[in-house]
């Protein structure tokens, strides 16, 4: 499904400065395994997904989704990348245009990629699927609590059937309820996963790989269940060390 | 990349400034020993001979090009050339021009530190203290100060100050007594302004978490209200620098006014006889003062927001329109209906048995000069200046919104860079090469009055694209186009439009301004700005004849000033 | 690894913030109340609740900061003084909020803020006032305290930010240290660092009682906390005593291994089970 070797990408914020955001990135995910790629702020997982989506260039090494090169370009170069990724972004529920109503901006990937077949019914199905009302679908995004708001988002990110589905920290910001929620939301989509997070505890929930990014590398990867019960790389043993767990 | 291009965009506005400047003379589309020789001999035909002479005597260069960089070249090493009127060299007639410039204009901040500072200090700490936001920022005293025209302030201080009460002389420069009128006439809106735009900034400042945090954790009040003012200050330092470019601008009426022979009156004079070289030299030396000003806003900006590293996007927030403030309602109100009063009337005709005659039932605003009905005439004005200013506007509201279009970033670019002009010089400048006229003065107006309007427009455009929305419709497949046209711009007309609405007033103004100084309507035009040139000669004898436009143009700065108020939450 | 209460008290307990009746309203619309709150001195409470139960409201309350257009009835007393009486702020009252990258004065330099309430407060000279922020920045995990003393806030990461908005909190020597969703806006590793520092050994200044005569409370053991989260772990990790709020109510109180053990309220309950989802 993803392949990335050797990517490289640094910035320069400011004039002597050199950030190595990518030093060096080998992955690889199969289709059909969930993957959460787990790591702290300033690991490099947002500049990680740029490079993947094709928003941003990577200096050096390749980027492959579905066996296809992955390079920046116009929004029709990019079309076969968008109809085959859906992404939920951070902080999802504000990514909603406010002045339209919530059935359209969960209609526009249907619209934007010209999916064949009815709209409408499609934006209801996807609707309910993840408990929202599909007769609200006329309404703006402001008559709708924050929960609400990140399940639409989830529900715009599959509307178009991607083979992917890609999550930007989906559970930050949630309170306990809805991260469980939304974490049965996503397991249950019938979607592949790529979830991106800084916390550990819900790579566990996702049962498929893990891996784990810092200073710019993969510093581990595999199975959920070996990475979480025997990390080897220091970086995980801290992520894991910092989960916060309630006392038995 | 994007910072070549904005170089690129800059250096090439100026460039373009500074040639147009460099070759004037020539923009007129005659020769400008023609220009001399009409401007010395109005009445006479035109005589070739003596063209010649002219064009030996004065050693005026043979085509544009040539002209253009003989100025530059010259300008360079500090010669400006030499009158054509009197024949003397034009730089030391600017350098002085532009010292009584600089000196008024001092005066004139000093005033406005000191009205906005006391306006702004004692509300900060009391806000701070209680922690509550202070009530009303934009209403009151600092709106009500910078409403006031600056001219029309000027026009007051002299009735009151020095004709009637005598207190200050009424025109000249030297003496201490010289300065305070015409000081106070450009630094009392001025402060006002300063005041206005501060209170904003202080506003959101206020508003940051830091300052709970601070607050609440025991650091003193005295301490957090100092902080606060020092970011809002440096938050707010390009702004403040175009405040300077404003006065600047206001300054040319308010010298005209009191007789200050500043850089300003100067390049009037030399407009109004056709003396191009002194006009070249003293809107260069006006230019370069604001373009100074502009530089040293953005660098005392970056110099004091150095520690927060970008996290300075606490933007000044740009006026929005207030919608439901009864004050401009009642304003524009009031001055409908004695438009329509004046209009009813009908008339305007001459009675020379009237002259002058103070209101009566008959002349309810009195009679003119030459026996019109001031009603009347008022009423004709308003047609003619707020109409034109309407129409103004609304062009600019379109090419604003075609720039805007193209926006990528707020890095400075071509809008930036003409923000620092002030809009009565590039009239003065435009009407040197089309003769007086309303509508060169209104062409004046609309090159700058695009500007701000571009730039709210350009800033709205930026942070539409960089919102959440549109990253999404990107990720789905969208386009710049159908991101800009479905998801941006609808969020930008609106207020854009309540800008531009807002912005109807100060247009009209700048208009009666330059008509005011013989460059827009004929002198006998009912335009406001004409009738008020009209009646300073009668100000002590027949202070009605003033009285209208004064009045009207107050009205006008009201509804302008307070219309773009920021929004009170 | 549960919070542990270290009392070292020379005297009577003193209640520190007692909250009677507490209601705050916009318009006819309650959003809080009515609550009954009392945190001991010295003593570690918890406020948890999902999304929109009033917890920050609830607090607010205690630091006196409700926004205007929301009224407040009922008696909120801290130190014996009306709740946001300026002569409790730093000195008896230190507060931490959630937003970490705004949290601290970007035009002045971290040492500088941070010595600011001891100065006022304490009456400290300004080479006292140097060495006790550099022995606070230490005790808050710092390695190099004189370096982080004399740098911006925007040169810190967001962790680094949210432990010196911990120091200003303390910067008063306050009794009680209100904390309102600390750790909500920081990744897992900054979050855990933030958390041990909330542990009472950290937070007990070691200086004795200072002789003043102002507040009549003992200033010695670590300052009393009443912290805010959604996150249960969190709370149950720092506090010995918990309150649920649901609809800006408290529906379950008590002491924080028993409400874990056996939670009564239903919302307790779905609390407590979604906590555990996803832990390894």
């Amino acid at each position: 499904m993803i392949e990335l070797h050797g990517v490289h990408r640094a910035y320069r914020p400011r004039r002597g400065v050199v950030v190595r955001a990518l030093d060096g990135v080998d992955l690889a995910l199969p289709a059909d395994r969930h993957l959460a790629l787990v790591g702290s702020s300033g690991a490099g997982k947002s500049t990680l997904l740029r490079v993947l989506l094709g928003l941003e260039p990577a200096d050096a090494g390749t980027v492959h989704v579905l066996g296809r090169p992955v390079v920046p370009g116009s929004a029709r170069e990019l079309r076969w990348l968008r109809r085959a990724v859906g992404v939920v972004a951070q902080d999802a529920g504000s990514s909603l245009d406010p002045r339209w109503p919530v059935g359209r901006s969960v209609a526009e990937p249907l619209a934007l990629l010209d999916v064949p077949g009815d709209h409408t019914a499609r934006v209801r199905h996807v609707l309910a699927a993840v408990g929202i009302d599909p007769g609200a679908a006329d309404r703006r995004p402001a008559a709708f609590s924050g929960g609400q708001r990140q399940r639409i988002a989830l529900a715009r990110a599959l509307a178009h059937r991607p083979a992917l589905l890609v999550a930007d920290e989906p559970l930050s910001g949630a309170d306990a309820v809805l991260r469980a929620r939304l974490l049965e939301l996503l397991t249950g989509s019938g979607t592949q996963l790529l979830l991106v997070t800084h916390d550990l505890a819900p790579a566990g929930a996702l049962g498929g790989d893990v891996a784990v990014l810092a200073g710019g590398r993969v510093v581990e990867h595999g199975p959920a269940a070996d990475v979480l019960g025997a990390p080897v790389a220091a970086e995980t043993v801290r992520l894991r060390d910092a989960v916060l767990r309630l006392p038995a | 990349m994007r910072a070549l291009r904005s170089a690129l965009a800059v250096v090439g506005t100026a460039l373009v400034v500074v040639l147009s400047l460099a070759a004037l003379p020539w923009l007129r589309g005659e020769d400008p020993a023609v220009t001399v020789f009409r401007a010395l001999y109005a009445e006479r035909a035109r005589d070739p001979a003596v063209v010649e002479a002219l064009r030996r005597q004065l050693d005026l260069p043979d085509g544009p090009v040539a002209g253009a960089w003989q100025w530059l070249t010259r300008a360079v090493h500090g010669d400006l050339g030499t009158s054509w009127v009197d024949r003397r060299p034009v730089a030391p007639e600017v350098l002085r021009a532009l010292g009584v410039s600089a000196g008024l204009a001092g005066a004139a901040v000093a005033v406005a530190v000191v009205v906005a500072a006391l306006l702004l200090v004692p509300a900060t700490a009391r806000a701070v203290r209680r922690g509550r936001p202070p009530g009303r920022w934009a209403a009151g005293l600092p709106t009500v100060l910078a409403a006031v025209p600056e001219v029309v302030l000027g026009v007051v201080l002299l009735g009151v100050a020095a004709v009637r009460l005598r207190w200050f002389p009424t025109s000249g420069w030297g003496t201490p007594g010289q300065v305070v009128l015409p000081a106070l006439a450009l630094g009392l809106p001025a402060g006002g302004l300063l005041a206005r735009v501060l209170g904003t900034t202080v506003e959101g400042a206020l508003a940051e978490p830091w300052v709970r945090s601070a607050r609440v954790n025991g650091t003193g009040p005295a301490a957090v209200t100092t902080s606060v003012l020092r970011r809002a200050a440096a938050v707010a330092a390009p702004q403040l620098a175009l405040l300077g470019v404003g006065v600047l601008g206001s300054a040319v009426a308010v010298e005209q006014l009191f007789a200050v022979p500043g850089a300003g009156r100067t390049a009037l004079r030399a407009v109004l006889s056709l003396d191009l070289p002194l006009l070249q030299g003293c809107v260069l030396a006006l230019v370069l003062l604001g373009l100074l000003a502009g530089l040293v806003g953005g660098l005392v900006h970056r110099w004091l927001l150095r520690p927060a590293l970008g996290a300075g996007d606490l933007v000044a927030p740009v006026p929005a329109a207030a919608p439901r403030t009864v004050v401009p309602v009642v304003a524009a109100g009031a001055l409908l209906l004695v438009v329509a009063a004046g209009l009813l009337r009908g008339g305007g005709r001459v009675a020379l048995d009237e002259r002058l005659a103070p209101p009566s039932w008959s002349h309810p605003l009195g009679a003119d000069a030459v026996g019109r009905d001031v009603l009347a005439r008022f009423a004709a004005g308003a047609l003619l200046t707020v109409g034109t200013g309407l129409a103004v506007t609304a062009l600019a509201a379109v090419l604003a919104l075609l720039v805007a279009a193209t926006a990528r970033d707020t890095r400075p670019g071509v809008a930036d860079v003409l923000n620092a002009l002030p809009g009565v010089l590039v009239g003065v400048v435009l009407v040197a090469v089309t003769g007086p006229g309303l509508a060169p003065a209104a062409l004046g107006v609309l090159a700058v009055a695009w500007v701000p309007l571009a730039v709210h427009a350009r800033s709205l455009v930026v942070q539409g694209l960089a919102g959440a929305p549109v990253r999404a419709a990107v990720l789905s497949g969208a386009g710049r186009v159908q991101v800009l046209r479905s998801h941006v711009l609808p969020g930008v007309v609106g207020p854009l439009l309540r800008h531009a609405a807002a912005r109807v007033p100060s247009a009209s103004l700048t208009l009666a301004s330059l008509s005011f100084l013989g460059l827009g309507a004929a002198t006998d035009s009912p335009e406001w700005g004409a009738m008020l040139a009209a009646g300073l000669p009668y100000l002590e004898r027949a202070p009605w004849v003033a009285a209208a436009p004064v009045v009207g143009l107050l009205l006008l700065g009201v509804v302008a000033g307070t219309a773009t108020a920021p929004r009170r939450r | 690894m549960g919070a542990v209460d270290h009392h070292r008290r020379h005297g009577p307990v003193l209640t520190l913030v007692e909250v009677t009746g507490l209601t705050v309203a916009a318009g006819d619309h309650r959003l809080v109340g009515p609550v009954d709150l009392a945190v001991a001195d010295g003593e570690r409470v918890g406020l948890v609740g999902p999304s929109g139960s009033g917890k920050s409201l609830a607090v607010a309350a205690v630091l006196g900061e409700v926004p205007p257009p929301l009224r407040t009835t009922g008696t909120v007393r801290v130190g014996g003084r009306a709740a946001g009486d300026p002569t409790l702020r730093g000195r008896v009252v230190g507060a931490l909020f959630q937003d970490s990258a705004t949290a601290l004065d970007p035009l002045t330099r971290v040492g500088r803020q941070l010595a600011r309430p001891a100065r006022r407060l304490h009456g400290l000279t300004r080479a006292a006032a140097r060495a006790e922020v550099h022995d606070l920045l230490a005790r808050l995990g710092f390695a190099d305290p004189a370096e982080v003393a004399t740098s911006w806030p925007a040169t810190l990461s967001g962790g680094q930010r949210q432990r010196v908005a911990l120091a200003l909190a303390l910067a008063g020597r306050p009794r009680l240290l209100v904390a309102d969703e600390p750790t909500t806006a920081l990744d897992t590793v900054s979050q855990a660092a933030v958390l041990d520092l909330l542990d009472a050994d950290l937070l007990d200044d070691g200086l004795p009682d200072d002789g003043l005569p102002d507040d009549g409370l003992l200033d010695d053991g670590a300052p009393a906390l009443l912290l805010v989260s959604h996150d249960l772990a969190v709370v149950a990790r720092c506090c010995t005593r918990v309150l649920v709020l649901d609809g800006g109510r408290v529906v379950e109180q008590g002491p924080t291994a028993q409400l874990l053990a056996d939670p009564q309220h239903p919302v307790t309950r779905a609390l407590v089970t979604a906590s555990r989802v996803g832990a390894p």
